[in-house]
């Protein structure tokens, strides 16, 4: 523990990050109480009210409070990243371990597989996913999950074939481990720093991603509070209610640089430990 | 801090313009104005060019291409166009159009009588929605003229054939190539190439007949998305822009080579119900419209662009919109006693009320994208809505997919924004929307005496009684709580001081005409 506090105390970077990544999470996860107003009741006589006491980031065209609606905009954002990383990390994780490890058919399946989905442009290929499932936000999640798994499959198949030639694998497979426990004990410990830091600096983009589909109409639908779905909404407005865009923008801006920040300082942190 | 400001600023026009590109994937290098080639941006709906294929005639007409045997004038008068005059019989069934001659095609074909008889029997097998608007019982030629004979006695047969549907096209060329190349009408610019969602090329027709075209190439350019066709406005891409709202006037404030125009326009909006749904019943369709404050979303959200909707017919035309009766006017309170009482509850306190045999009722909510409004409407009408517990559901899809979720009747509610008096009279409007087995009515509304009364209207000539019957079938319309009036929206045209000749008509089927040039 004492260790830990050192560390933090000497790694300003990964401190502030943390500490940023936290307060992120608490608005989140207390959303409700934080909000002065609830996110969805619409005020239409205050339509596009510039930012005052009361409203202390303005209204949206319909009159809801913007503040509200961005603090609750952390969880569509936020929940929907965090999950989808999870998948992605894990799915992708799994498929390439199993491609690295047997090698032969099922890594050609599963390569194959993975080349295709490569061979699209990501977000166009999200956008046609979103399009045929139907624009809602677990569909754009399922989308961005059908294309960016890739990376993390290739990822962990070329670490696996570099742990398959060196001596402790060659050892256990003399003393006739079960494929079940080498994969668990001796690859996955191996290869799990390099992937975990790729899924950190990931968070930022994929994050974005998300937003970008509800931009598009893809994502998230009204009149949920999401930030890439508000953006959208404000785009008309942006001569005359300039605050629609900045905030929303404002706030992906800080929780972006704050999943890259922390991405940075894990992936500095773990390099000097190896 | 004001750092701060401005990198969110920066940020956020960053995120923009990456979704913009994304968006539309085709963004060419600004169009270059040179003298004699005007860059318009409009919003179009339009995936080929043929006259007869759904309402696309329109977009024929508003680029210049297409002309009809009449038109409107700008007070919504009909004038000779390629028919120089026309009368009808005594016995009302008879009408005869003298054919304009020494007219040409802008293929260099000659305009005949027997070409324009085939075109307009052409746009009547093609499209079911023109006999909504008369039924032909002969179209024969006599010298040169034109004889339409009708089964019953018709009024609105001149201002019928001035709708784009009737346009003139040489049906003697190859017809199959309209929907791709153009059509090959009468107007003072001809089609040069076309790409649906992205441009059209237009060419000054040689061939015109009413004088010189003073422009050699006009480019419309399709901007769908209203913030985008407004910025490509300041920046000077496009010189002219169609359907900008309110919101931009203040944009466009310290722009002063940027002048506009508006019209207190006959165009409403209104959504459909289907009563092949849950909205068969018609308390719902009561409380629904009980719960929408539409006063607040013409004035407040609108900024004043529209007026406030009740009836069918706006009250910028005279029938009678002061004197009618509407029973379901804003009143939340009543609109939840009604729901109560018609068995509506919440039983798995949701906040949303359940149909009385205890399903879930999710109404889905379709509109289009390349009217801004229309989403502040639905958003309006969904906030609206929650608070007598109603759910509503938006889909948002493009004009082309609304049209086929209207033809195969999937929706609960489904948002329309159309000219009222497209014929110069509101008849044609009412039959094809609430005529229980008009092509259009895919709602399912059927009230039998309104079908009596608009096929009244249809034999009446005298303007007194055809009000009366207007006014009429617009309060059993409205009675029966068969669809909800948005507003009425007031129409904006902005554009360069450079171009001359513009004009807003109120029947907007002409935007590019041969007025329009440079100064």
């Amino acid at each position: 523990m004492k260790r830990r506090l050192a560390l933090l105390k000497t790694n300003r970077q990964l401190t502030i990050s943390l500490v940023l990544l936290i307060i992120i999470l608490l608005v989140a996860v207390f959303a409700e109480q934080l909000a002065p107003f609830d996110p969805l009741s619409a005020d239409m006589n205050k339509s596009l009210t510039a930012p005052n006491s009361l409203n202390k980031f303005g209204t949206d065209k319909l009159g809801r409070d913007l503040l509200s609606r961005i603090i609750f905009g952390t969880r569509a954002s936020l929940g929907s990243t965090v999950i989808m990383v999870g998948i992605i990390f894990i799915l992708g994780t799994f498929l390439g371990i199993l491609a690295g490890f047997f090698g032969g058919w099922v890594d050609h399946v599963i390569m194959r597989l993975a080349d295709m989905m490569i061979s699209f442009p990501g977000l166009v290929l999200a956008i046609a996913i979103a399009g045929v499932l139907g624009p809602n936000l677990v569909n754009a999640v399922i989308a961005i999950t059908a294309v960016s798994w890739t990376k993390y499959a290739r990822l962990s198949r070329s670490l696996v074939l570099r742990i398959n030639e060196s001596l402790f694998m060659k050892a256990a497979l003399v003393t006739g481990t079960s494929n079940r426990r080498l994969m668990s004990h001796y690859i996955l410990p191996n290869i799990f720093p390099p992937m975990l830091i790729t899924a950190m600096t990931d968070m930022g983009t994929l994050m974005l991603e998300i937003a970008a589909l509800s931009f598009l109409g893809f994502g998230a639908q009204a009149p949920a509070p999401e930030w890439g779905l508000m953006l959208n909404e404000g785009r008309t407005y942006l001569t005359t209610a300039p605050w629609l865009m900045i905030y929303p923008g404002l706030a992906m801006v800080i929780v972006v640089v704050t999943f890259n920040l922390l991405g940075d300082s894990v992936s500095d942190l773990l390099d000097t430990q190896n | 801090m004001k750092k701060w400001v401005n990198r969110g600023i920066a940020a956020a026009l960053l995120i923009m313009g990456i979704g913009g590109l994304a968006g539309c994937g085709n963004e060419k290098e600004a169009a270059k104005s040179d003298e004699k080639n005007v860059t318009i941006g409009v919003t179009s709906f339009a995936d080929t060019l043929e006259p007869t294929e759904q309402y696309f005639g329109w977009v024929v007409s508003r680029y210049g291409v297409g002309e009809n045997l009449v038109r409107f004038d700008k007070d919504g008068k009909i004038e000779p166009c390629l028919s120089e005059e026309w009368f009808v019989s005594d016995d009302e069934l008879t009408w005869s159009f003298t054919i304009r001659e020494d007219v040409k095609f802008s293929n260099g074909n000659e305009m005949t009588p027997e070409i324009v008889k085939a075109s307009l029997e052409r746009s009547f097998k093609l499209n079911s929605r023109g006999e909504t608007f008369f039924k032909p019982e002969s179209i024969e030629v006599k010298d040169n003229q034109l004889v339409i004979k009708t089964e019953k006695p018709s009024a609105v047969v001149p201002g019928s054939l001035a709708d784009p549907l009737f346009l003139i096209v040489d049906t003697t060329a190859d017809t199959d190539t309209f929907a791709k190349d153009g059509p090959i009408c009468t107007g003072p610019y001809a089609v040069k190439k076309f790409n649906p969602t992205e441009d059209c090329e237009l060419v000054k027709n040689e061939h015109y007949w009413d004088g010189e075209v003073p422009l050699d190439t006009v480019t419309m350019k399709c901007i769908d998305d209203q913030a985008t066709r407004s910025m490509a406005l300041q920046n000077g891409e496009i010189q002219v822009a169609y359907n900008l709202k309110t919101e931009n006037l203040e944009e466009f404030k310290k722009q002063d080579d940027i002048k506009n125009m508006k019209l207190e326009s006959l165009r409403s909006t209104y959504s459909f119900m289907n009563q092949n749904g849950p909205l068969k019943d018609l308390k719902l369709r009561q409380a629904l419209i009980r719960g929408l404050d539409r006063e607040t979303y013409t004035k407040k959200l609108l900024k004043g662009g529209a007026t406030p909707g009740k009836a069918p017919i706006p009250p910028t035309l005279d029938f009678g919109f002061d004197e009618l009766k509407d029973e379901n006017a804003y009143d939340p309170a009543s609109a939840k006693k009604i729901l109560a009482e018609a068995g509506f509850k919440d039983t798995d306190d949701d906040g949303f009320v359940e149909m009385p045999d205890g399903k879930p009722l999710e109404l889905e909510f379709v509109i289009y994208t390349s009217r801004e409004e229309l989403n502040i409407y639905a958003q309006a009408a969904q906030a609206n809505l929650k608070d007598i517990g109603i759910n509503v559901k938006l889909n948002t899809v493009s004009y082309e997919t609304l049209l086929d979720m209207r033809d195969s009747g999937s929706f609960d509610m489904l948002i329309w924004n159309v000219l009222v008096a497209n014929t110069g009279d509101p008849e044609n409007y009412l039959r094809e929307n609430w005529y229980s087995s008009s092509p259009s009515n895919q709602a399912g509304y059927k009230n039998e005496k309104v079908d009596k009364l608009i096929d009244e209207l249809a034999v009446t000539f005298e303007e007194d009684k055809r009000r009366d019957l207007d006014i009429e079938i617009q309060q059993l319309i409205m009675d029966d709580a068969a669809t909800v009036f948005f507003g009425y929206e007031t129409t904006y045209l902005f554009y360069s001081d450079q171009v001359t000749g513009l004009e807003l008509y109120p029947m907007d089927y002409y935007w590019l005409t041969k007025d329009v040039k440079f100064k």
